[in-house]
């Protein structure tokens, strides 16, 4: 009985002293593959879509509970060679996607990495992105990185097939 | 493979394409004319048929040019729409519909929108990565032209820099658009709202004195007046935006307190960066943040499936034309039988008649196809220009690669389809033919 009762005390102790780590890695999610938390920043439903092309825009969902601003720098992952923060822009009637050197996340602000707007961008993709398979990647942050599992929609999607749902 | 064209830049991966599409009709020409040469008999042919010739070569090409004009001008629309929302970089307003905010806010589409608070203002004007905010007040015409509401800091950075006279300094003083029928020291008197049901006198006596011309923005606000906002409010029996120590200069800062609301606030962020977090800090339960460009762009995408079905019917246009032509074609050929025949008793092998009417075929669907391209051109410049007057957007339609693969596309698939008539005038029973 003991034992139930410490486990989730320890975990109440815990997350504080994760919200305050510098250059930390993600949170144990709980076996939920649509959410990873760094400190208080939650990456919630990481999508990209199926494509045979050497690139791939990733989107999530980061809310930031925090204090502070975080400012988020790129990510990592195996199956590609780069991985680079882009955000849309359209100029003189054509639009495409620019490099951004890094993002400021207020704190309390959800910001929300979609078509048309900032995106992960991976270069130099090993395989082709088979629909309905996923694959990990690290989300980095200046004071970190998060690990997330990235979910392979339709090659014409345009939201993660979980999109509204809580976690 | 997929690599290397991918690695081409853009015009060469065009070229490959429309060679790839070219290639049926090449490769089928290659086979069919081999070891024979048609040109004096094809000219001749050509020479007597010539009135037949130039009706089917004028179908072809009128198809061609409708198909390719309207997609030229379905994708100038698109560059069109978006060109113009480009000194909108972010648009806050109080939370909706995006799509109804953008309309009123950069094509300045009438629209009944609710107002931010000063409160809210004054938080996004105070925000150190703003580097500009201004208010857009709507509801409020002269004849056909929008009178909005906003600040001096606004129109220079529409406008880049006026075209005549000066930036508006009081309350009675404005900016005309570039197609607005006012030049500098013209007055008017504003009606409230907008079209048939503006109320013309309802702002009394007060008028507005231009004072300085915008550029052509390629735009709806060319067709704009531009005042303070101060007097949008003032003329409406609102407070005027500024507190009782106010020094009567026009423009921020605004007090709060005596911010009666603005439907949209026109915001210019730092960098790039910098605008998708004020994006994400202002898209809240009071205030709605989003980016013109990409709302455009989301509705551009669905149009994307609109083009694709355009495209298919295009084609799908056109090769029924050109059925219809080779149709014509064979009546024609049936017409020419005695002297098919005759050439076929000549000593003309079966794949020579083959070859001559197959080339002639081709010949009219080639020449109806690169007339219907000149023609797709002009007929891209008369729509672009109906487009802009209607509009005032700046509709520039030309003729690019995605029109030259459609008509490469339909000369390779009808070129395949002349095969028939061909066929059929090789296999028609000489004596028969000879005998009338």
């Amino acid at each position: 009985m003991i034992r139930y009762l410490i486990l989730p005390a320890l975990l109440l102790i815990a997350g504080p002293v994760h919200a305050g780590e510098d250059h930390g890695h993600a949170h144990d999610s709980g076996g939920d593959t649509h959410l990873a938390t760094l400190g208080d920043i939650r990456l919630v439903h990481a999508w990209t879509r199926a494509t045979d092309r050497g690139e791939a825009l990733i989107f999530m969902e980061i809310e930031h509970m925090g204090a502070e601003a975080a400012t988020l720098t790129g990510g990592a992952t195996d199956i590609a060679d780069g991985v680079t923060l882009v955000a849309f822009q359209s100029r003189d009637g054509a639009a495409g996607y620019v490099a951004l050197p890094d993002l400021t996340i207020a704190p309390g602000t959800e910001m929300v990495l979609r078509p048309e707007g900032v995106a992960l961008l991976l270069t130099g993709l090993d395989a082709p992105l088979v629909e309905d398979k996923s694959f990990g990647m690290e989300v980095e942050f200046a004071r970190g990185h998060a690990e997330v599992i990235v979910q392979i929609e339709a090659a014409n999607a345009t939201r993660h097939s979980h999109a509204g749902h809580a976690h | 493979m997929d690599e290397i064209y991918h690695a081409l830049p853009n015009w060469a991966q065009d070229v490959l394409v429309t060679l790839g599409l070219l290639t049926p009709l090449l490769v089928v020409g290659l086979i069919v004319l081999r070891g024979f040469h048609v040109g004096p008999l094809l000219l001749g042919l050509l020479r007597r048929q010539v009135w037949i010739s130039a009706v089917f070569t004028a179908l072809i090409a009128v198809s061609v040019a409708l198909g390719t004009g309207l997609i030229a001008q379905e994708r100038g629309l698109r560059q069109g729409t978006a060109r113009a929302a480009d000194k909108f970089d972010l648009v806050i307003a109080a939370p909706g519909s995006e799509i109804t905010a953008m309309l009123a806010a950069v094509y300045l589409q009438p629209s009944d929108l609710p107002l931010l608070d000063g409160a809210t203002y004054a938080e996004i004007a105070a925000h150190p990565r703003v580097s500009l905010v201004a208010p857009l007040g709507f509801g409020d015409s002269w004849r056909d032209a929008p009178v909005v509401g906003t600040t001096a800091g606004f129109v220079d950075h529409l406008s880049e820099g006026l075209a005549a006279g000066r930036p508006f300094t009081a309350e009675d003083e404005a900016i005309a658009g570039a197609r607005v029928a006012l030049e500098i020291g013209d007055s008017f008197a504003p009606a409230h709202g907008v079209g048939d049901a503006a109320e013309h006198g309802a702002h009394g006596d007060f008028a507005y004195r231009v004072v300085g011309k915008m550029p052509m923005t390629g735009s709806p606000w060319d067709r704009a007046l531009m005042v303070p906002i101060e007097s949008v409010w003032s003329v409406h029996g609102l407070a005027n935006g500024h507190g009782p120590d106010w020094d009567g200069d026009i423009g921020p800062p605004f007090s709060p307190a005596h911010f009666p609301g603005t439907p949209a606030a026109l915001v210019r962020a730092e960098s790039l960066g910098a605008t998708y977090s004020l994006q994400a800090e202002f898209s809240t339960a009071q205030t709605m943040a989003f980016f013109p460009g990409s709302v455009l762009a989301r509705l551009h995408a669905l149009m994307g499936d609109i083009r694709q079905v355009m495209s298919v019917l295009a084609v799908i246009t056109q090769v029924l034309v050109t059925a219809g032509v080779l149709a014509g074609l064979m009546m024609l050929t049936r017409l020419l039988a005695r002297r098919l025949a005759l050439l076929r008793a000549l000593g003309a092998p079966r794949r020579f008649v083959f070859a001559l009417t197959w080339s002639y075929a081709a010949t009219l669907i080639l020449t109806g196809a690169a007339i219907g391209l000149l023609l797709g051109i002009a007929a891209s410049f008369a729509i672009a220009a109906a487009i802009t007057a209607r509009t005032d957007i700046v509709v520039a339609a030309t003729l690019g690669w995605p029109e030259i693969h459609l008509v490469a596309g339909f000369v390779s698939l009808t070129g395949l389809l002349a095969l028939l008539p061909a066929y059929l005038t090789m296999t028609r029973p000489v004596i028969t033919d000879l005998r009338g």
